[in-house]
């Protein structure tokens, strides 16, 4: 650090960006204990290894009020008129609004301490995607993305990673080539659309068009060996592996019976969540299914208990059904929101952005259930005990999914980044 | 230009494997890297920025600017990773010539990675093998190691070319230890079956796969002798094939499983009956499989502790009434 502010004296931009780079590693990095291979008592701490190896992450767009779903003060100013349930959790409480999630909080650990740096959506949900504050000169990548590049693909045949309803915002790859980049779907009941060849065209015929495609490119490619002409080729490629998948139906919702499809609700996010858990039993690794209408700025507790209905159906039917395929072990379910809202009850009724405290749920992938982690004061204003930052979670994210934290990777502009930025995994809900 | 290609270098390069073909050590890797290319600035003649490089103690105490080297964390370790700046920074070393290659700062980086062990104990040296990740952040992030780290200690590296034959016939595979040592073997996705060869590649693998994925595979009975072979086999998927009760009997020694996933298959109580030995067992699917209740009490009595799975269990939907006032706060 002291070199690199020595050096802001004659700043030239490229010493300043290397100089950086070294000082952010420095940070990132705690000091040294012994190193694992010389490490002389290994039974002292041994921590089961996080399971996860998918991860199914529920985005709560708009800001969820985490006083009237996962953190309820009842009885309080700031609590409104929200009531707490008991739940199977020993000791802990959750919003009257999830009653069916109250059955299934023994497989959950909520992170209570919450804590975001960012208080309008747009950046806040950028943060939550990429851990990475949202700036003009560079697209960071999305959680999916990082683990399709560190991971690889599960099924060859199928996109790594997948965002159902997730709107033009997504950062999508980012600096990442294109291949990574999730495959947006609107509407899960349709399935997958345009990934059968047109009428009319034989099979024969299609793979004469794209020899002659190929060799249309072949020149070009030879010429300029980019990233973005790779890309465009991949993007062909992985287009013509899914229409020959035989796991194509992994997108077909009508294979489920009419009692899943019930369980899951008859509503977009209920099919977003069973799509999801049809893509995961198919080795897709990573989904995103997002539940909006949580801007709760007017009528908070009707709007929430609406919307939180949606959200408890979904979600206490998803866990069980992956638990009982055996599919929970390796599957970490996140329903994370970009931040929580105010305990202070508006003129309207409402509740507004509130960053500074909000509650995260994870569950399967190796987090023990039933537990909480963090808290918040009374007020539920702010975070006392167990403050995670939104890098934090996603370090969390990344330590489950076996994905390499500290792996610095340079954007095409030479800029250094980690999955995770600076955050820490919180190991001891493992 | 120049930094540009060492910048897309590096993209290649990080995400790249562990797995040794041979031991790095010190005198055999490392140290002819430095004599080429540093000793003639930190060596006998030149002591820039009063460094040598061309001693073990020079090394370890480092120069004017400080320490050069902290075993276990190359990122903290400028001996690393000035060598990897652009091209026109001041700071890059080599300060003159070419950038170190690939390989050059790859040994480097395992070699600091390991312990940056100058004597006696041989640490790992890294191959070009673009589609295995490393598993390098136990390491600095001061992670304790976990039970497969535990378990996969003493263990050697796998065979990359191996790994490689393997992954060419369609499977997936991942390391899942900081040790570099022990592998999840993801085989659910083969075009076809693996041929004699291929299975005896796989075999020759066996102890290091701690986590087999067969699920919906044409595995039969028969392809189980091979799974047998996994003494170390924690998890096993199994689910959506052909394998029968006689099937599972062939797994008696594989007693270090933990999980074991039957659902969609045909294993019934005969079947249920040959787990009972798995005493670390605590993990069992039996979704639409042909077990019944008594054989899964029965089997639940050899091993109490054992969770068994066998379908969902979906919240009944009646509402509590609901709690206000001042309820007991959460923890």
């Amino acid at each position: 650090m002291k070199r690199l502010a020595h050096r802001l004296d004659d700043c030239s931009r490229r010493s300043f960006i290397s100089g950086a780079a070294r000082a952010m590693l420095g940070v990132t990095l705690l000091p040294m204990l012994a190193p694992l291979a010389t490490a002389a008592d290994p039974v002292v701490g041994l921590r089961r290894r996080p399971t996860a190896r998918n991860c199914i992450y529920l985005n709560m767009v708009g800001g969820m009020s985490h006083l009237d779903t996962w953190d309820p003060k009842p009885g309080t100013e700031t609590g409104g008129p929200t009531k707490a349930l008991s739940t199977k959790a020993d000791g802990v409480q959750i919003s009257q609004y999830l009653p069916r999630m109250a059955e299934q909080m023994n497989k959950v650990a909520l992170l209570r301490g919450m804590s975001s740096t960012q208080g309008a959506h747009e950046p806040a949900q950028y943060l939550m995607h990429t851990s990475f504050a949202q700036r003009g000169t560079i697209r960071h990548p999305s959680l999916g993305s990082w683990t399709s590049y560190f991971n690889g693909r599960g099924n060859p045949t199928l996109p790594s990673n997948v965002v159902v309803g997730g709107g033009g915002r997504h950062p999508g790859a980012g600096f990442l080539e294109a291949k990574f980049a999730p495959l947006p779907l609107g509407n899960s009941k349709a399935g997958l659309q345009n990934s059968t060849r047109a009428r009319g065209i034989t099979e024969e015929s299609f793979d004469r068009r794209m020899g002659l495609l190929g060799q249309l490119n072949e020149q070009f490619e030879k010429e300029f060996p980019q990233k973005a002409v790779r890309g465009y080729q991949d993007l062909y490629q992985e287009a013509v592996h899914l229409m020959g998948s035989k796991d194509l139906a992994a997108f077909d919702l009508t294979l489920e019976s009419a009692e899943m499809q019930d369980r899951y609700g008859d509503h977009e996010f209920g099919h977003g969540c069973l799509l999801a858990r049809r893509l995961i039993e198919h080795d897709v690794r990573f989904v995103e299914v997002n539940l909006g209408g949580w801007d709760t700025h007017d009528d908070n507790f009707e709007r929430v208990e609406a919307n939180a209905n949606i959200l408890d159906e979904a979600l206490a039917a998803l866990l069980p059904d992956l638990e009982s395929r055996g599919l929970l072990d390796e599957t970490l379910v996140v329903v994370a929101s970009e931040f929580g809202r105010s305990p202070k009850i508006n003129q309207n009724n409402g509740r507004d952005h509130y960053p500074k405290a909000f509650t995260t749920l994870l569950a399967g992938g190796g987090v023990k259930g039933g537990q909480v982690y963090g808290a918040t004061d009374p007020s539920g204003a702010e975070p006392i005990a167990g403050k995670t930052l939104i890098t934090d979670l996603n370090a969390t994210i990344g330590y489950a999914l076996n994905l390499p934290l500290e792996q610095v990777v340079m954007s095409p502009s030479g800029r250094p980044f980690t999955f995770a930025d600076k955050g820490r995994p919180i190991t001891a809900i493992f | 230009m120049m930094r540009h290609c060492l910048t897309l270098g590096i993209m290649l390069v990080l995400p790249c494997s562990l797995f040794a073909v041979d031991a790095a050590t010190y005198a055999k890797h490392v140290q002819p890297i430095l004599a080429d290319r540093c000793y003639s600035c930190h060596g006998a003649e030149k002591q820039k920025g009063d460094l040598r490089l061309d001693s073990i103690e020079g090394i370890i105490k480092g120069g004017k600017n400080g320490k050069i080297l902290t075993a276990g964390n190359p990122a903290k370790s400028s001996l690393y990773h000035l060598t990897l700046l652009p091209a026109g920074d001041d700071d890059r070393m080599p300060a003159k010539g070419d950038p170190l290659t690939q390989a050059q700062t790859d040994v480097l980086r395992e070699w600091i990675a390991a312990g940056a062990v100058f004597n006696g104990v041989a640490v790992a040296a890294p191959v070009a093998d673009q589609e295995t990740k490393p598993i390098t952040a136990a390491a600095s992030l001061h992670l304790e190691p976990t039970d497969i780290d535990q378990a996969s200690a003493k263990l050697n590296r796998p065979d990359t070319s191996t790994i490689k034959i393997l992954k060419d016939a369609g499977a997936v595979i991942s390391m899942i230890s900081a040790t570099g040592t022990a592998l999840e073997v993801d085989l659910s996705h083969l075009e076809q079956p693996l041929n004699a060869g291929q299975l005896k590649h796989l075999e020759s693998l066996a102890t290091h796969i701690f986590w087999l994925d067969l699920h919906g595979s044409a595995i039969t009975d028969a392809g189980l002798l091979s799974v047998a072979k996994c003494k170390n086999l924690q998890r096993l998927n199994l689910s959506r094939t052909a394998i029968t009760d006689a099937g599972l009997a062939t797994l008696k020694r594989n007693t270090q499983l933990k999980s074991l996933n039957l659902v969609s298959t045909a294993i019934t109580d005969a079947g249920l009956s040959h787990l009972a030995a798995f005493k670390k067992l605590d993990k069992l699917y039996l979704m639409q499989s042909k077990v019944t209740e008594s054989g899964m009490e029965k089997l639940a009595k050899a091993l109490p502790e054992l969770t068994i799975n066998h379908g969902p269990h979906f919240s009944t939907v009646t509402v509590e009434e609901p709690t206000g006032g001042k309820k007991k706060k959460n923890k």
